[in-house]
């Protein structure tokens, strides 16, 4: 893989289909094909993963051998004639299926891999439409192997791909192929579960059902859940993760391949770290002095106190706003006659990394980078100590505090901070501590209910987007309830799109110049010359 | 003293009032009953046959049901004249009937000039179908309700000078005296009293038979009864004037249109069939003028033909296609309008000559 | 060949002839209409059927209420596979999943709710179910007094 992108490797020219090709010296068939936008079927074969070998479907024809090959182990060479769709190739194949299929329950009805399985989508393509295999088949184990991982062996091809991702990925190892010929399957050692912190993996990088989530089994067939490219908000990570839904309810993330960032990996803290959605405490109503009240009359109210703040207006944000979010706070605090901005995040874990070069931020909030991009470096660092110093002198009259965090984690100094407030409009996820006799409380949105860009810990700007369906969303996110407000505040003319309102903070902002949603790549962008204060510096971050 | 009240004829007026008020209303579920079943047999159904014996209390049903019904004005309706429409559809078409001799001397109001009074308070009619398309506020009531006044309008010339023909003929404008010249007019032949010729070729349908057409298709045409009904017909228009309109002002429409129905074949009656008089038998000679048995059976005869009208109304709606509009206003304007005012020339042409305007005019 | 053809001649396609005096009046026709409907009023073998009196039996394969299917031990046939609302064109089919607690099978439906009101009766989940576990009834007339009612639940489903 790295060779491909390393322009002094050289190239070397062979035949792929008829057709003669170049590709650099020392991919294997498989890779180089891929490359040129010929697929061949693949089980064991991963890009993050050693090659195995072992599956035989990736057979194709070559002319320096009388037998076919497999694609996904051999490497190109000068002269070298493949043939991916030949006869013998595509025999080949069929009969390999064939061999999958003998021992295979075909119980995709009840399956929970059904609709993204290789085997489901090769079967349809090489599979025989019947089987002679009339003997009894054989039964294998089904059990759990840990806490969020179940095997049906059954539907197990040993492929091996998450034998091999346990030792060199995570490099716990606690997966091992156990028994001989037809009856091996893939099993735990004794007293040992799969409990490491990226084992949902193994589910995902599993061709078949047989590595099955426990928290996704049974919820939700894949092809009606509706499907949304994000990026998971539990550490400065910044992974991404396509969100499947299914009628507005979250049933699983799985991560999406970005070789800049997570790879093809996530981690299962941030896996399975959803269910904050729908928590009791959650604020889905916007309050005035504790009774509800219509969104309009809310926005109204804070509008009228951004308009009158009776003194110093206070803006406490947190790292979970989005980009655009902190542009319209900026907007608010520069109307401001005298405005204070200052930012509190929570306090860091413990970083992770694992063999795989994958990594687990110790910073557990997604945007720090970027709302300091938009607020300035010190927001968080002596920004925030100033704001909290005139909050507990009482010199803040009116406060509008972000609290979007998804595991609030009540900073005493802070809360006790801004109750000292003379008054308080809370934007919050959850109810509590920080919403504790707020005068106003409207509804937040959850990081996968956002839509903007947060900036990872490397300065990457990344999209999320919310997961809700259009039309369906029951509370307005963030920015529109800001924009909402500021329009009838008069500072703003109308509502506009995320995608509009980051295009004003790329004319404003000199880190975002030249950068816009729609020309955002999926894998993201580094913002261009933004170099944050180390954490610890005297001012930076604390 | 009771004698008094009876005799007062103030209080004769208010009771043939209300018993003409309430016969016609009485007329017209029975109507509506015969029409649905005639229409079922036509079409080779069953038609309503589960609500009270033979299905006969069906229109009690639907009078019930249409009560019940939530009775909706449109926003942006204006109320007052959406209101008033169906009123002024309904009114007319009842105060027209008054003037009719249903028998010998059985009238509510007997005019000297009893034809106009009917031309002109049936046109009112028009009033209400254009005042409800405006005021219901929707484009198919509208255009609906424009159709309406046009068509009615247009027709209305072809039966007035179908009427004047009939009027020139019977030399009258008095119905009674139309009714009873039918009978008397020239019925003999040679001075004796033929099969035949004495009080049934003496009808005015006889004596102008194009008068007659005319004044049965423009009569259609007046009703908004198929094959004419574009007005309100549901394949373009949804209802078209009564689109908007439910529960009792609904009814108020559809009892208008039948009442209407009603009033025309009743003036075709009487002007065209002989009206009260029995074909070849003067009941008044023979029962006595003022015996109460000449009334009632003048009257049962005027019901008889009066109701087969009203079944060749039906009759007619169960068979043929709908007009296009622009077929409509030729049938209108290019067709019947010259072709009664032919009629009406040849007519005073007659008058002038003398001519006994019997059809076996050559014995 | 051509001596066949001798006596044909070719006076190429007829001129129309426009409509007589006759036509034009649509007297006849009107006539002919008028008879037509009136003998049609007079016949007495009206195809009616008397509904409740009479009923008649659905044709085989009559596409009409849906039941579940049981299996020899009572239970249900239905694994929740979605298959019948994957195919369903209407939408109409909800189920939601739960483990089965049966050793023999995994997975059975919690929930399986059947929107008549929305159902085309087309037959299509009948066709998907790998299971044989929903069919269509010749069951027609099934009214009820609230749209409650026509939402199938699983146990109504059953018992049909």
């Amino acid at each position: 893989m790295s060779e491909a992108t390393n322009p002094e490797t050289p190239l070397v020219n062979w035949v792929l289909n008829g057709q003669p090709v170049q590709s650099p010296a020392g991919m294997t068939i498989f890779e180089a094909a891929k490359a040129l936008e010929t697929t061949i079927p693949n089980f064991c074969y991963h890009p993050g993963l050693t090659i195995a070998g072992n599956c035989r479907i990736c057979m194709v024809e070559s002319n320096r051998s009388k037998k076919p090959v497999i694609s996904c182990s051999e490497r190109i060479a000068e002269g070298l004639e493949i043939q991916t769709e030949s006869p013998m190739a595509i025999e080949a194949r069929n009969a390999v299926m064939e061999f999958q299929l003998i021992n295979h329950p075909l119980d995709c009805p009840v399956c929970d891999k059904a609709g993204e399985c290789d085997l489901q989508d090769y079967s349809y393509d090489h599979g025989p439409d019947r089987s002679r295999f009339d003997e009894e088949k054989n039964i294998r184990h089904t059990k759990e192997l840990g806490p969020t991982i179940d095997i049906w062996g059954n539907r197990c091809i040993v492929c091996t791909r998450c034998v091999r991702f346990c030792d060199e990925i995570s490099g716990t190892g606690e997966l091992c192929v156990v028994e001989r010929g037809d009856r091996s399957v893939v099993d735990v050692f004794p007293t040992v579960p799969i409990d490491n912190p990226l084992a949902g993996n193994v589910v995902d990088i599993c061709p078949v059902g047989a590595l099955i989530s426990n928290d996704f089994k049974f919820e939700a067939r894949i092809w009606n859940m509706r499907k949304t490219d994000s990026v998971c908000a539990g550490c400065a990570r910044g992974c991404n993760v396509e969100v499947q839904s299914l009628d507005g309810f979250v049933k699983r993330l799985v991560p999406r391949e970005n070789m800049e960032v997570n790879k093809w990996w996530m981690c299962d803290e941030g896996r399975y770290d959803y269910r904050y959605l729908l928590a009791d405490e959650r604020v889905t109503a916007c309050t005035k002095d504790g009774e509800p009240v219509e969104d309009h009359d809310a926005h109204e109210t804070l509008a009228h106190w951004l308009q009158d703040p009776g003194g110093t207006l206070g803006i406490l944000v947190d790292p979970y706003i989005t980009c655009e979010e902190a542009f319209l706070v900026e907007q608010i605090a520069s109307h401001a006659n005298n405005a204070l901005v200052g930012g509190w995040k929570p306090a860091d874990g413990t970083a992770q990394s694992f063999p795989g070069q994958f990594t687990i931020s110790g910073e557990k909030a997604p945007n720090r980078l970027g709302v300091e991009a938009v607020l300035g470096k010190l927001v968080f660092g002596s920004q925030g100590h100033a704001l909290r110093t005139a909050l507990e002198k009482g010199q803040v009259s009116t406060l509008i505090v972000f609290a979007g965090f998804p595991h609030p984690d009540p900073d005493d100094a802070w809360v006790q901070a801004i109750r000292k407030a003379k008054r308080r409009a809370v934007f919050a996820l959850q109810a509590g501590a920080w919403t504790e006799g707020a005068g106003l409380v409207i509804p937040g949105a959850s990081p996968f209910e956002k839509d903007g860009t947060y900036a990872n810990e490397d300065g990457r700007l990344q999209r999320v987007r919310s997961f809700h369906a259009p039309g369906d969303v029951e509370w307005s996110h963030d920015l529109q309830r800001l924009q909402a407000v500021l329009r009838i505040a008069g500072l703003r003319p109308r509502s506009l799109s995320s995608s509009a309102v980051f295009r004003e903070l790329a004319d404003v902002k000199k880190p975002f110049h030249g950068l816009s949603h729609s020309t955002l790549p999926a894998t993201g962008a580094p913002l261009p010359g933004f170099i944050p204060l180390p954490v610890g510096v005297e001012g930076g971050s604390v | 003293m009771i004698h008094d009240i009876i005799t007062n004829p103030y209080v004769i007026q208010i009771f043939k009032a209300v018993l003409v008020f309430g016969a016609v209303l009485q007329i017209v579920p029975g109507l509506v009953y015969f029409e649905r079943r005639i229409a079922a047999w036509i079409q080779d159904r069953v038609g309503p046959n589960r609500v009270g014996p033979l299905g006969a209390l069906q229109p009690v049903a639907d009078v019930i049901k249409l009560a019940f019904k939530e009775d909706i004005t449109p926003d942006g309706a204006d109320r007052w004249i959406y209101r008033l429409a169906p009123l002024l559809v309904y009114a007319p078409a009842i105060l027209a009937f008054t003037v009719i001799p249903v028998g010998l001397d059985t009238q509510a109001a007997h005019f000297d000039l009893g034809i106009v009074f009917l031309l002109t308070v049936g046109s009112f009619g028009v009033y209400g179908l254009a005042f409800g398309g405006w005021a219901s506020n929707n484009k198919y009531s509208l255009i609906g309700g424009l159709r309406a006044s046009a068509q009615m309008i247009s027709y209305e010339v072809a039966l007035g000078l179908a009427v004047i023909s009939v009027v020139m003929t019977a030399q009258s404008i008095d119905l009674q005296v139309i009714v009873q010249q039918q009978y008397s007019a020239g019925g003999t032949l040679l001075g004796l009293h033929l099969f035949g010729f004495d009080g049934f070729l003496s009808w005015n349908v006889f004596r102008q038979p194009l008068a007659a057409i005319i004044f049965l298709i423009a009569s259609f045409a007046e009703t908004n009864r198929l094959p004419f009904d574009l007005p309100e017909c549901e394949a373009e228009l949804v209802g078209g004037y009564h689109t908007e309109y439910s529960s009792l002002k609904f009814a108020t429409f559809f009892l208008g249109e039948y009442v209407a129905m009603l009033t025309m074949s009743a003036l075709m009656v009487t002007l065209f069939l002989g009206g009260w008089h029995m074909p070849w038998l003067d009941v008044p000679a023979v029962m006595g003028d003022a015996s109460i048995w000449t009334i009632l059976i003048s009257i049962g005869i005027f019901t008889g033909k009066l109701t087969f009208l009203l079944f060749f109304f039906i009759w007619v709606r169960w068979s043929f296609p709908r007009f296009r509009y622009d077929q409509l206003m030729h049938l209108g304007w290019k067709i019947l309008i010259p072709l009664s005012l032919g009629n009406l020339g040849l007519t005073a042409l007659g008058g002038i000559l003398g001519w006994n305007w019997l059809i076996p005019l050559p014995f | 060949m051509a001596h066949d053809h001798d006596h044909d001649h070719d006076d190429g396609p007829a001129e129309p002839k426009g409509p007589g005096l006759a036509e034009r009046t649509y007297f006849v026709p009107l006539i002919k209409g008028l008879a037509n409907t009136l003998h049609h009023m007079f016949r007495v073998d009206a195809n009616t059927q008397h509904y409740p009196e009479q009923r008649r039996a659905p044709a085989p394969g009559y596409r009409g209420e849906h039941r579940l299917k049981r299996d020899e031990l009572g239970r249900e046939k239905c694994v929740a596979c979605f298959l019948c609302s994957t195919a369903c064109p209407a939408h109409c089919i909800e189920i939601v999943a739960e483990e089965a607690p049966w050793s023999d099978r995994e997975k059975r439906p919690r929930l399986f709710n059947i929107d008549m009101m929305r159902c085309i009766y087309c037959g299509m989940c009948e066709e998907a179910c790998p299971c044989d576990a929903i069919e269509l009834t010749p069951v027609f007339n099934i009214p009820s007094r609230t749209r409650g009612e026509k939402i199938y639940d699983k146990e109504r489903l059953l018992s049909n």
